[in-house]
Order: structure tokens, then C-alpha cells, then sequence
């Protein structure tokens, strides 16, 4: 856990700043502001549990508060609900990851009301752990899952660069878009490299 | 960027703590938040208490509506962005005079996702809640897909008679089919001359040639329905009215409140002038005005341009409309 904390905590600082440009062009320019909070949200829950399940629940609340953007009410939801998912005292392994993945990302689309083609997170977030899910049921190690879910992830962000936007203050801009990769998507690939880095 | 301000990230808090200050025997802040501001005498026992939200920047929308015969509360978001669902439920909270809350703001996707969950929370807390969200801007949508059009100027006239429902003691039931009934007969159609600016990024929200103006332009800088040279008000505001009316399926012999809405940098001797060619153009058509608004009601920081909304009146809602309402931003006798 600490391992992970101190990771998302250098991977935020060294990119809030194009994550805020990338936004810029499509949105309001806070996604960077946004991951620093987010982060700061997770460090904050990981002082007081050591628990995934009460980790998850504690980090979804923290995040609501102290980023209220688009993209951190909706990461909130879907930590929620990961952590409501899971039984008491759930074990950090290969299944639990899983499940994790699986319920943020119809969180995300349940709240958010999009789905894969609308240019946002979840045309990353939804390939890496379709990628991630099969490497697991074919045996695969944590790390190989990982691996194989960061370029799923990767994929998925780059494939953005050609959708115009269907949801958010980006679907105001239209074709404009067009070219540009989606701050979301690339974020959710970029937590993908770090966890891989990690577990490996 | 020539703007009142100093640290750039404290320019709401800022903000707000001015208008506290100038404006403290009416509104207060709550001690555990200091976006989440409400009527001093809040709450306002046996009353269905109104909260309201968005992001800062359009004074009077949304914190300038907060008070006797408008809205009880608001949360107040960064800049263009919206508030979180925490400011919203303490809000809701701090209004409740036991005869619930209604849910009153313009039509925006983060503004929504955040409010719908204080009013799942909110209700988990047995207090009664609803939402209407107002969505006049005929450039957002057509007609038949009106449910995605952006929430501007209109909010105005449901702050007015929605309130005015409320202070007359009416249900939530009836407070939210009264504030529907507005959303149902309001349009507005806005035009951009030139951008504003948000102060912690430093861009301008749009551009547009130096001779050029945007019809349908949003609040938010969204982009609108065309780019033309700049018109002779007349035809500028009869192109508008034509929008409207068709929208509204505006008849002769029908009655209507007209709102000319600044933007921001947009005179009121031009804002008048503008209402003149209204009453003009209505006059034409057989159309009798009921109360007209002329000013400051939604505004984009210092975006230059104006927005025309006519609401479609019946008897009910004449009698909200005449109602009497005072806020430190907008008073009716």
C-alpha cells in the first residue's frame, strides 16, 4: 500500500501539468489540480486503514470532498462503490483486483451515462480490464495481468484521438476535438503503467 | 489579465467573503463550509425550502437569488465548475424547514451527476427532496430534445415564481410542478460579442473575429448555433424574437414576460435599446408583454453580449410573477 501511495504520489506531481494542458483543450483545465487532489484523497485514507475494502470506502468519501470535478465525483462513485463490493477483510489478490475494476467501471458508466466510443475514460478503462480478466482466467500472474492491461489501457487512450466527444463540457467542442488523445483515457492508462511498475 | 483579484485560486473565496460582508444581515455562510451560503433567517420553519447551485461567475445566477420569495440556499462551485455533493447536502440540511426541498438549478452534466447524489444522501437522511433543472437555451437542443438544453438566463423567472409558490405555502408537490410549468414556457437564445475570461487559467472562454458575434453562444463559452457580422439591433433582435417565438409556438393575444439579460460588459443603455426593438417586434405580432426585465440576471463574468427570454404566462403564473421577492441582488414591492 505504501509502495502504491508514494508511486501515484510522484506520478502526480511529475504530470499535473500537461494533464491540465491536455484538459485545457477540451475542458476546463483542472484534470492535473484533480489527480493532485485525488492522490492526496487516497494518502489520506491509506493513514487510516490498512484495510482494501475500508481503503476504497474511506478514499471514494475523501476524493468526493476535495475534488468535486467531473472526474473526481465520478472516480468517488466508483471507489464506493469497489469498496461496497467487496467482502470484509477481502484479500488484495488477482480476483479482488478484478472485481474492482469490474464495478468502477460500471459505476462510471451508470453515473456518467456514457460507454465506450464517447471519448472518456472508460474507452481505456474498459479494454485494460477486459485485458487484464483474461490473462488472469488463462493463469497468468498479477504482474502479467498488469502488463497485459497497460496496453489495453495504452491502446485504448490513443484509439481516442479519432471519437469526437458525446458527453461532458468536451461535447461542446465537437470535432474540434478531433486529433487531441482524452485527458481521462490517458489518465486511467498512466495508472495502469504505475501499478504494472510496481508489482514488478 | 487586468482583473480585481489576488491570488488567482482565492478568487471565489474572496469574492464570497465580500458579499458576506456587504451583504451579512441576509446571507450567511455555514461554519463547516464556506461555499454553502443561505438566507440569514434560514431555515425558514414549515416553508419547502429551494437550494440552488453552479459554478461562479454568473451573479446574480445562482447566489444573487437567495432570499425572501426566491430561493433559501446555495453551493457555490469554483469558477464554471460545479459544487461538490457535500457543499449541496449542507445546504440542504442547513435550509430544511421540515416540509422539504426543492432542488432548483440550471441544466449541466456535472452540476447534475453532483446533485443528484446530494439528493440521494439527502434522502437517506429523511429529508424530502425533488429536482427541476432549468433548460431554456433554444441554441443547446431543438424543441423535442429539450431535456439537453443548457439552463441560462430563464432560471431567473424560475427562482421568481417558484419562490413566490414557496413563500405562499404551497407543497414540494406543487412548488416543483410550478417550477416545471416555468421550465415548460421559458426560452431564451443568447448572443456572445466577446469572451470573458477565467481568472485561474487565464484563457478567454471563446474568440471570435473582431467583427463577428456568436448567436447562441453559452455562459460557459459552448459554442452556438452561428458566427455572423454584427447586424443593426433591429434585425438582430427580430432574428432572435423568430427563434423564440417559433420555439414557444407564440400566438397572437398571448401574453408574455420579457427578460433582456447583459452578459456582463453589455451596457444598459444598449440593454434598453434592445427592449425597445422587442416591444416592437411583439407589438407586431399581436403579443401583449406582462412585466419586463431589463438588466443584469445571468450573467458570464465580463462576456459582452446579451440574451433575450420570453416566458409564456397564465394567471398562476402572473400572480408568482407580481409577488413580491428581496435579495441583495435583485427586489420586487
Amino acid at each position: 500500500m505504501d509502495k502504491l501511495i508514494a508511486a501515484l504520489q510522484d506520478f502526480a506531481a511529475a504530470s499535473k501539468a500537461e494533464f491540465n494542458r491536455i484538459d485545457g483543450l477540451q475542458g476546463d483545465g483542472d484534470l492535473g489540480i484533480t489527480l493532485e487532489l485525488m492522490v492526496e484523497a487516497l494518502t489520506e485514507a491509506a493513514r487510516e486503514t490498512t484495510d482494501l475494502k475500508q481503503w476504497l470506502l474511506f478514499s471514494g468519501t475523501k476524493v468526493r470532498k476535495k475534488a468535486p470535478s467531473t472526474m473526481g465525483t465520478l472516480v468517488s462513485f466508483a471507489l464506493t462503490a469497489a469498496g461496497r463490493s467487496l467482502p470484509e477483510a477481502a484479500v488484495p489478490d488477482g480476483e479482488a483486483f478484478r472485481q474492482i475494476q469490474s464495478v468502477m467501471i460500471e459505476e462510471i458508466k451508470k453515473r456518467g451515462g456514457a460507454d465506450s466510443g464517447d471519448r472518456t475514460i472508460l474507452d481505456a478503462f474498459i479494454p485494460a480490464a477486459a485485458a487484464y480478466s483474461e490473462a488472469i482466467e488463462n493463469g497468468g500472474t498479477t504482474w502479467e495481468a498488469l502488463d497485459k492491461a497497460a496496453a489495453a489501457a495504452w491502446a485504448g487512450a490513443e484509439a481516442t484521438k479519432a471519437m469526437a466527444p458525446k458527453t461532458g463540457r468536451a461535447r461542446w467542442l465537437g470535432d474540434r476535438a478531433l486529433g487531441e488523445i482524452d485527458g481521462g483515457a490517458l489518465l486511467c492508462a498512466e495508472i495502469y503503467r504505475v501499478l504494472r511498475e510496481i508489482y514488478g | 489579465m487586468k482583473k480585481i483579484l489576488n491570488d488567482p485560486k482565492d478568487f471565489v473565496d474572496e469574492s464570497l467573503r465580500g458579499i458576506l460582508l456587504a451583504h451579512g444581515s441576509q446571507l450567511r455562510a455555514l461554519d463547516e463550509d464556506p461555499r454553502a451560503i443561505v438566507r440569514a433567517d434560514a431555515p425558514v420553519a414549515g416553508k419547502v425550502a429551494i437550494t440552488t447551485g453552479g459554478g461562479y461567475g454568473h451573479i446574480p445566477v445562482f447566489l444573487g437569488y437567495v432570499g425572501a420569495g426566491l430561493a433559501d440556499g446555495v453551493c457555490v462551485g469554483n469558477v464554471f465548475n460545479s459544487p461538490s455533493a457535500d457543499t449541496m447536502l449542507a445546504v440542504t440540511k442547513a435550509v430544511d424547514g421540515g416540509a422539504g426541498v426543492l432542488y432548483l438549478y440550471g441544466n449541466y452534466f456535472g452540476d447534475k451527476m453532483n446533485f443528484d447524489l446530494a439528493q440521494e444522501l439527502a434522502q437517506d437522511e429523511d429529508i424530502a427532496v425533488e429536482s427541476v433543472r432549468i433548460a431554456d437555451d433554444v441554441a443547446s437542443a431543438p424543441r423535442d430534445e429539450r431535456e439537453k438544453r443548457r439552463g441560462v438566463a430563464g432560471l431567473f423567472y424560475a427562482y421568481k415564481i417558484a419562490g413566490a409558490c414557496a413563500a405562499a405555502g404551497a407543497s414540494l408537490a406543487e412548488v416543483k410542478r410550478t417550477a416545471e410549468k416555468v421550465n415548460a414556457n421559458v426560452a431564451t437564445l443568447g448572443v456572445g460579442f466577446s469572451p470573458c475570461t477565467i481568472p485561474a487559467s487565464g484563457q478567454p472562454t471563446f474568440s471570435l473575429a473582431a467583427d463577428d458575434i456568436g448567436l447562441g453562444i453559452g455562459i460557459h463559452g459552448e459554442p452556438g448555433i452561428k458566427e455572423k457580422k454584427m447586424t443593426e439591433a433591429k434585425a438582430l433582435v427580430g432574428e432572435m424574437l423568430e427563434y423564440l417565438s417559433r420555439d414557444l409556438a407564440l400566438g397572437g393575444g398571448e401574453e408574455v414576460s420579457v427578460l433582456v439579460n447583459g452578459l456582463g460588459s453589455t451596457p444598459p443603455e444598449e440593454l434598453y435599446l434592445a427592449y425597445g426593438e422587442v416591444v416592437q417586434w411583439l407589438d407586431r405580432q399581436g403579443v401583449r408583454i406582462y412585466r419586463a426585465y431589463v438588466g443584469e440576471y445571468a450573467t458570464s463574468l465580463e462576456m459582452a453580449g446579451f440574451s433575450l427570454s420570453l416566458l409564456k404566462l397564465d394567471a398562476e403564473l402572473k400572480k408568482y410573477l407580481d409577488a413580491p421577492a428581496n435579495s441583495p441582488f435583485f427586489k420586487q414591492i
